[in-house]
């Protein structure tokens, strides 16, 4: 069954066009992206050494929990945003910098499986003849989730992988870096909602669009 | 038209009939030699019973059938006689309630999880219960795409998320782990289950009283269940010790299958046997799915050719949710008899077998060995779906069994990945044969993996093999 209907990827709420099905669905993507960037995360550090037993911010699969209230107004203006931060315990770590990257890369990860998996549900919907737009919009909003996590700023993956590179002394640039980072990020995403210059959309939009048609098409 | 009924058709009902009778037997036998006070029945049957209201997810097709014209060109016209009022649906319209309504029952399930342990199974389901009614009720009542999306989809997903989260814990509180397998697949079975009478009823409805009759009658039916099912759920009361299993005279006492330390979920991953119990995971969902995906459509068109299932074509549309449903109970139950490693192997051969002949019987396109093939691939899918919770729950302990269960189920969501595999083998080699091969073998290596997957050692239970 050919997919004419979908909506389109990356999905940005347009507030002149509130269609209620698309934005249920969109919220319920972006929740699902969340849970699993954050939860992958948690899994990644506990693999890697930082055990904790009955952590409140690990492994408790509730979505609402890992809501960042910065990551989610990110998501309603440029379709991705972020989870709460989880706290990674950097002396448990054999190889703290490059572990905390590698933490950090796996929530992108998981997004990029989760896209998967809901492409597969996808794929099985249409043998059945139903319609499978919102799992769609699914791969969609994760797909977005993980190419923006591209962005070298925190508390995107590839930021914490510019704070890591940064010299080790120099911790006042790196926490100024890591608390400017999402207000950094908002402030570029509404300039390019608001002005239509593109900042980050030029790059990352062909990108998505293109693992988009890949992952479909499977 | 006359509806007459072959010999084939008639060998399979036959065939249902014997096997439904064999498993109601072994069921009351189980029930009979049972210890436990009447409450933990109770409460076990007013949880399958609310799992019965809850799955009426499984009946959308039937309120699709109705909301999507027949000539497609006439999606967005308003309906006349019953239906007066509503409006036409696209396919795409048609599909989002019910998409919507899984992704958001799968968002709530683990929030409604922490309302039962925190407050009580009871809120939990009546809650859940009365969100998925009421928004029945606005569904039905707005008679609009955007009701649907809001009565069906977001309230009852977010009812199903936290009424599916309840009876199971406060059940199985009342019952040692010989039990767990029985009574786990009794609860899960009712969702299965509701596939069953919902579509039946709903079709019913729907054709004596129109659409929004149907949801109305359905949300104060719901609403009434839940609240009279919902308020018997309890959990044993703190002290209580649930009977231990019967031990013949004579023979050794049992080794506990059961692991006597809650592990923590962050404690799992250093366990091997939890990367075995994800494969495992994955074998049953994969093998499951690639047959249920290619030949449950090809079993619905091949058997509507035959004037006795193009008559009673409910029998085809709830075969699937049915053996869905036993499946889950009668694994449960021969697990906590055989062993779960044996259950597991037992439906995962049968599979195995069916796999490799999927090549012939999709050639052949025999009604009869087409529902074999469907029926065994639904009932280990189900199988698979009651045997891992109790698989996990022996090796982790049940404590944290919601967390470590998510954990668990990532195997469900790769299986989805594998099963899709097949197409993309299909595109490479042009038919689906190896796709059934190779999901074979993935199989019997999973079965493998079970014998030699033993439950894991605490390291501070102290516990020696």
């Amino acid at each position: 069954m050919a997919i004419n209907t979908a909506w389109p990827v990356p999905f940005i709420i347009n507030p002149q066009h509130l269609a209620v099905d698309a934005v249920t669905a969109f919220c319920v993507s972006a929740l699902l992206a969340m849970m699993l960037n954050a939860e992958a995360q948690a899994f990644a550090a506990t693999f890697l050494g930082d055990k904790r037993v009955a952590a409140k911010d690990r492994f408790h699969f509730n979505a609402f929990m890992h809501l960042n209230v910065l990551g989610t107004v990110c998501y309603l203006v440029g379709g991705f945003g972020w989870p709460r931060t989880m706290d990674i315990d950097r002396s448990k770590l054999a190889h703290p910098r490059l572990y905390t990257v590698i933490i950090r890369l796996a929530g992108p990860l998981a997004n990029l499986l989760l896209a998967g998996i809901a492409g597969s549900i996808a794929t099985i919907m249409k043998t059945l003849e139903w319609d499978p737009r919102v799992f769609l919009m699914v791969i969609g909003v994760n797909i977005t989730t993980a190419i923006y996590n591209l962005i070298p700023l925190p508390p995107l993956a590839m930021g914490s992988l510019v704070c890591e590179l940064l010299p080790p002394d120099a911790l006042r640039t790196r926490s100024i870096f890591l608390q400017a980072g999402p207000f950094l990020v908002i402030a570029l995403v509404l300039w390019e909602r608001l002005t239509h210059q593109g900042i980050f959309s030029p790059y990352a939009d062909p990108l998505i669009k293109t693992v988009f048609a890949y992952i479909q098409s499977l | 038209m006359e509806a007459s009924i072959g010999e084939e058709e008639q060998a399979l009902i036959n065939h249902i009939t014997r096997k439904s009778y064999f498993i109601f037997y072994l069921l009351r036998r189980d029930l009979m030699a049972d210890t436990v006070p009447g409450k933990a029945w109770v409460v076990v049957f007013c949880g399958t019973a609310v799992n019965l209201c809850l799955g009426i997810l499984y009946a959308w097709s039937v309120w699709a059938g109705a909301l999507i014209p027949k000539d497609l060109k006439m999606a967005g016209q308003t309906m006349t006689g019953l239906n007066e009022g509503w409006v036409y649906l696209t396919n795409a319209e048609a599909a989002t309630p019910f998409s919507l309504c899984v992704l958001i029952f799968a968002v709530f399930m683990i929030p409604g999880g922490k309302v039962q342990d925190k407050i009580s199974p009871k809120f939990g389901a009546i809650l859940g219960g009365l969100f998925l009614a009421v928004g029945c009720i606005v569904a039905g009542v707005t008679k609009s795409y955007t009701g649907l999306i809001i009565g069906f989809g977001i309230m009852g997903g977010i009812g199903m998320g936290f009424g599916y989260a309840a009876p199971t814990p406060a059940a199985l509180s009342w019952f040692g782990p010989h039990k767990r397998g029985l009574i786990a697949g009794l609860v899960v079975g009712g969702y299965g289950g509701a596939a069953l009478y919902i579509s039946p009823l709903a079709a019913w409805l729907l054709s004596s009283g129109g659409i929004t009759y149907s949801f109305v009658t359905l949300g104060i039916i719901f609403a009434i269940v839940v609240i009279i099912a919902g308020s018997q759920l309890a959990k044993a009361p703190p002290g209580y010790v649930a009977p231990a299993a019967v031990v013949k005279a004579g023979a050794a006492p049992a080794k506990a299958a059961g692991t006597l330390v809650d592990w923590n979920p962050s404690e799992i991953f250093s366990a091997w046997q939890f990367y075995a119990l994800v494969f495992m995971f994955i074998g049953t969902t994969q093998s499951g799915l690639l047959v249920i995906a290619n030949a449950a459509g090809l079993l619905a068109t091949t058997a509507k050719a035959i004037p006795f299932f193009a008559a009673n074509a409910w029998i085809l549309a709830s075969f699937g949710g049915l053996v869905n449903a036993l499946g889950r109970v009668g694994t449960g139950m021969y697990s906590d008899k055989i062993g779960r490693g044996n259950a597991y192997a037992l439906n995962c051969l049968v599979s195995a077998v069916c796999l490799f002949l999927m090549p012939s019987i999709i050639g052949a396109k025999s009604v009869f060995f087409l529902f074999c093939a469907v029926g065994i691939a639904f009932w280990q899918y189900g199988g698979g779906l009651a045997l891992m919770p109790a698989f996990t729950a022996d090796f982790f302990g049940p404590k944290n069994l919601g967390m470590n269960y998510g954990l668990v189920f990532i195997g469900w969501g790769l299986g989805f990945f594998m099963a899709r595999l097949g197409g993309s083998i299909k595109d490479w080699t042009g038919t689906l044969d190896w796709a059934f091969y190779l999901s074979a073998l993935v199989l019997i290596a999973a079965v493998l993996l079970s014998w030699v997957t033993k439950r894991p050692m605490h390291v501070s239970s102290g516990e020696v093999r």
